[in-house]
């Protein structure tokens, strides 16, 4: 039946028949009362959850709306600073696309038809279906896999149902990200140190792009040196924004950044230019290093990384002889297969010239110890191993390896897998080679995704359950360690909108339909409130509540000291106590000893490796449908270098079609520029959304997703971004 | 009770039972329709909640208003509801349309009644042609056009339609009454 106006006024369907008494009265607005708040200007203090940095923030609150969100001047890590994407985040609780409801999915994945359900309907419904398949498969609750993101103070809780469900299939972000610099560190210095940039006065960064992949603190300090005060040197295969900031531009070419540190200990080293007091009392295995490197020399890195041989000798000698010299470990590192030795390698850059805590180098980072949020756990008695368990040399129990996992969970081995929970993380969408997760997706009999957002994973997903905004909820303290450790807070600015719950609240309730093994409810195993929890957890420091409460973060002043390991105050967490620039403990897994070059593979003639990076208004591809960060950039578009481009005949602006070796591929408009060495492309993250519940971002541009091929390393488990080999073509 | 002056122009009844129709539907409005009620609803969610392309119909004013930042509009709303003492629910954003459709109702009905019986301030009856065009302007009609659009049913079409007219009506009225005052 179609409506018009004329019988929507007269007749059944309208204004006629509707009655006030049944649907009528007021539900949205209410008559003061006297204790009711006249219009006003509120500032709550919160932290950002838009990038890793979480920058404490005021928020401006007027008449009830968030107007803006000034930074916190007293927080240190940000220190007066609150970047584009942080001040976006204020419109996101309003934006009319968000995730309002429960929705339970009524058409095919992907075709957009939802109902709106009660939150205990959409518990029920998700429990009847995962109870069903976890009975199907004998009982084996490792069937079903649980994603989850950083960025979030109330992951934790997430996790905690994944335990008691009974479940070791965790997949975190790491794998996507830095857990392979996490690894090569760990080997050298036992620890993932900081670089004390603002201490540093020449700095080595190899694609470290903090003016657009920010790092709160090093961003700062980067970019506020004073001028002569501190050299940059930077490599990437594109013009960065941090390149147009650095002393000096190296267009290295991708998958060469060993090469290029094996070449500097070669010529520091061969020189004597390396700090013997400093190798002969806290590093071992320098002999066999030494012996090593002198095979990469800089005339061969020359060959190798593009670099000329002169450059890397000045620039050797520059980073032995400056006092405080850092080379910056990086953050991200999924980059190429020998990921983990690249990271060994920079961090032996570092070791023989003693950059490691003294002023300017590597230092450990510290922490403020909070009491851990307890749970008792659920015992099972028949469990199972992680499903990508004998895959990964040193697989973190919690991060998973994502590409290990899914090329597993797609062929069932050793197990099947048929459900997916996914809290705020968009795993369509950051994974590499998307038709492969949704190859995944197809064999699964239950996808939940809790989310704030409509993301492209939410859109494929068969039960959405809506988490509270950032702004609208209450985050427990969270640590974020480093050089100067400081606790922060998340307290609601307004009232949660719409039919939302924050993620304590809806594992809690959907705990309410499942039992473990004993017939126990999961919901006993969540005890207290998100307030109490916060409360236990800083009750050692006296009137840390209260100021996390008014100031947004809380620090007891601790900063790393400089020495510290030097003096033998604090012990170097490797098993030899000392720094390893030659790994007993990688040669006895059967894992090279030393960092062995071996070139990446060419691309081939009009063949191009992808490379990936970020965009200084983005995160990923969370913020690319914010309207104000949109509107600087609405659409990405692929980056080709001049001499490649006019042989295959194109310009900037043709719409072009990349395509990879494993059937990925996206057309994308082309941007012809010298800012990107001839033999690779790039685009930025965040675009391309398959998600039409994304509508700034739906079908404009392309998605890194769709477009990297699925490779992984197997020492940390890490998905590797530079791996993809892709051909363009005009459209 | 109503002024003598007000009764003819204000339409609190018709404001609410218009806000109404923009609930989540049920079955019964499913059977008024004569349409099967998921369908009904997969319509809802696509115009009102989650969308291809994006939500097509968002039940936010603001949304309409390119021209005005939709968060200062807000602000500005909210604001004058508390002035005139009363309080937006904080489950929807201020310019969620059946609330605002609500706190005109209520802001009506408030122009009548005695200031001793209501301890905020009252609208006073000149403001309300300025209250009109400064909040319930302009965004009835795009609204009505983009469910005229994608609205397959007529249903939130039509009642777009009569929402735009009835507050045009008033707009129309109450600065008739006034300026012939």
């Amino acid at each position: 039946m179609s409506v018009s106006r004329r019988t929507f006024l007269g007749g059944a369907a309208g204004l006629g028949a509707l009655g006030l008494a049944s649907s009528t009265g007021l539900r949205f607005v209410r008559r003061a009362t006297a204790s009711d708040r006249p219009a006003e200007t509120r500032y709550i203090n919160s932290s950002c959850a838009i990038c890793t940095s979480k920058c404490v923030f005021r928020g401006q609150v007027v008449n009830g709306v968030i107007k803006r969100l000034e930074p916190e001047p007293d927080f240190p890590k940000s220190r007066g600073m609150m970047c584009a994407r942080g001040n976006a985040g204020a419109w996101t609780p309003y934006d009319p696309d968000r995730v309002k409801y429960p929705m339970i999915r009524t058409g095919k994945r992907g075709e957009g038809k939802w109902r709106k359900a009660s939150w205990e309907e959409a518990c029920r419904y998700i429990a009847d279906k995962t109870n069903q398949v976890v009975a199907e498969e004998g009982g084996n609750r490792a069937c079903i896999g649980f994603a989850s993101s950083e960025g979030t103070y109330q992951e934790h809780y997430w996790n905690q149902f994944r335990m008691v469900f009974g479940s070791p299939n965790s997949l975190r972000h790491p794998t996507l990200c830095l857990s392979s610099v996490i690894r090569g560190f760990q080997s050298v210095f036992g620890t993932y140190p900081s670089a004390d940039v603002r201490n540093a006065r020449y700095l080595i960064m190899a694609g470290a792009d903090r003016a657009e992949a920010i790092f709160t603190p090093d961003t700062i300090d980067i970019f506020n040196r004073p001028v002569g005060s501190c050299k940059l040197i930077y490599l990437d295969p594109r013009f960065t924004r941090t390149a147009a900031k650095a002393d000096k531009w190296l267009p290295i070419k991708p998958g060469t950044d060993m090469a290029f540190a094996l070449a500097l200990m070669h010529v520091i080293i061969g020189e004597g230019l390396h700090d013997r007091d400093f190798i002969d009392k806290y590093c071992t295995g320098f002999a066999e290093l030494a012996e090593h490197v002198k095979q990469y020399s800089p005339q061969w890195a020359e060959a190798e990384t593009g670099i000329a041989a002169a450059d890397i000798i000045e620039i050797a000698r520059e980073f032995a002889t400056t006092p405080n010299a850092v080379f910056y470990p990086g953050r991200r590192s999924s980059w190429q297969g020998d990921e983990v030795q690249t990271r060994r390698a920079i961090a032996m850059v570092n070791a023989i010239v003693g950059a490691f805590d003294q002023p300017g180098g590597l230092i450990p980072n510290i922490g403020i110890p909070l009491n851990s949020y307890f749970y008792e756990p659920a015992w099972y008695s028949e469990t199972q191993p992680r499903l990508e368990q004998e895959d990964v040399t040193f697989l973190n129990p919690r991060d998973g390896s994502w590409i290990a996992w899914r090329d597993r969970a797609i062929k069932g081995d050793p197990y099947r897998i048929r459900g997916l929970f996914v809290y705020k993380q968009n795993v369509v969408d950051s994974v590499p080679d998307r038709n492969k997760t949704f190859e995944l997706f197809d064999q699964l009999d239950i996808i939940v995704c809790v989310d704030t957002f409509m993301s492209d994973t939410a859109w494929y997903a068969d039960v959405i359950l809506p988490e509270s905004n950032y702004l609208e909820r209450f985050d427990p303290p969270y640590l974020l360690s480093g050089i100067e450790p400081v606790v922060v807070i998340r307290q609601p600015l307004i009232d949660p909108l719409y039919d939302t719950k924050p993620c304590f609240e809806i594992v809690r309730e959907l705990a309410e339909y499942f039992e473990d093994e004993d017939g126990e409810l999961l919901s006993s195993y969540f005890e207290g409130t998100v307030e109490e929890h916060a409360e236990d957890s800083v009750s050692a420091y006296p009137g840390a509540l209260d100021q996390l409460r008014e100031k947004g973060f809380f620090t007891t002043g601790a900063k790393a000291g400089y020495g510290d390991y030097r003096s033998g105050k604090k012990n170097i967490a490797t098993a030899s106590g000392k720094i390893e620039l030659y790994s007993e403990d990688l040669a006895g897994r059967g894992i090279e000893p030393l960092p062995v070059f071996r070139a990446p593979e060419d691309p081939g003639e009009n063949r191009f490796r992808f490379v990936v990076g970020r965009h200084a208004i983005h995160t990923h591809s969370m913020t690319a449908a914010f309207p104000e960060l949109n509107w600087h950039m609405p659409e990405n578009a692929v980056w080709i270098n001049p001499v490649p481009a006019a042989k295959l005949g194109i310009k900037t602006g043709d719409l072009v079609v990349m395509q990879n070796r494993t059937g990925g591929e996206v057309k994308i408009k082309a941007l012809v520029t010298e800012g990107i060495r001839p033999d690779c492309v790039f685009f930025a993250h965040g675009y391309g959304s398959l998600s039409p519940g994304k509508p700034l971002v739906y079908n404009k541009g392309a998605t890194q997703a769709a477009i990297l091929e699925s490779h992984f390393e197997p020492i940390s488990g890490n998905a590797l971004m530079h791996e993809t080999i892709v051909e363009i073509r005009r459209a | 009770m109503n002024s003598p002056a007000l009764s003819a122009i204000s339409s609190p009844h018709r404001l609410l039972n218009l806000a109404g129709c923009f609930d989540y539907p049920l079955s019964a409005r499913a059977e008024q329709l004569r349409l099967p009620t998921l369908e009904l609803e997969n319509t809802y969610v696509r115009l009102f909640i989650n969308s291809l392309g994006g939500v097509k119909a968002p039940p936010y004013a603001g949304c309409y208003l390119d021209w005005r930042d939709r968060r200062q509009f807000m602000i500005e709303f909210s604001g004058l509801c508390r002035q005139y003492g009363i309080v937006l629910g904080s489950s929807q954003p201020p310019d969620y349309i059946p609330a605002m459709l609500e706190a005109l109702a209520l802001l009506l009905d408030e122009c009548s009644e005695l200031p001793e019986f209501y301890p905020h301030d009252s609208v006073p009856v000149p403001a309300l042609p300025a209250l009109l065009n400064n909040f319930y302007r302009y965004w009835p009609e795009f609204f009505a056009s983009v469910l005229k659009e994608h609205d397959e049913t007529g249903f939130y079409a039509a009642a777009a339609t009569a929402l735009q007219d009835t507050l045009a009506n008033l707009r129309q009225t109450t600065t008739a009454r006034l300026t012939s005052n």
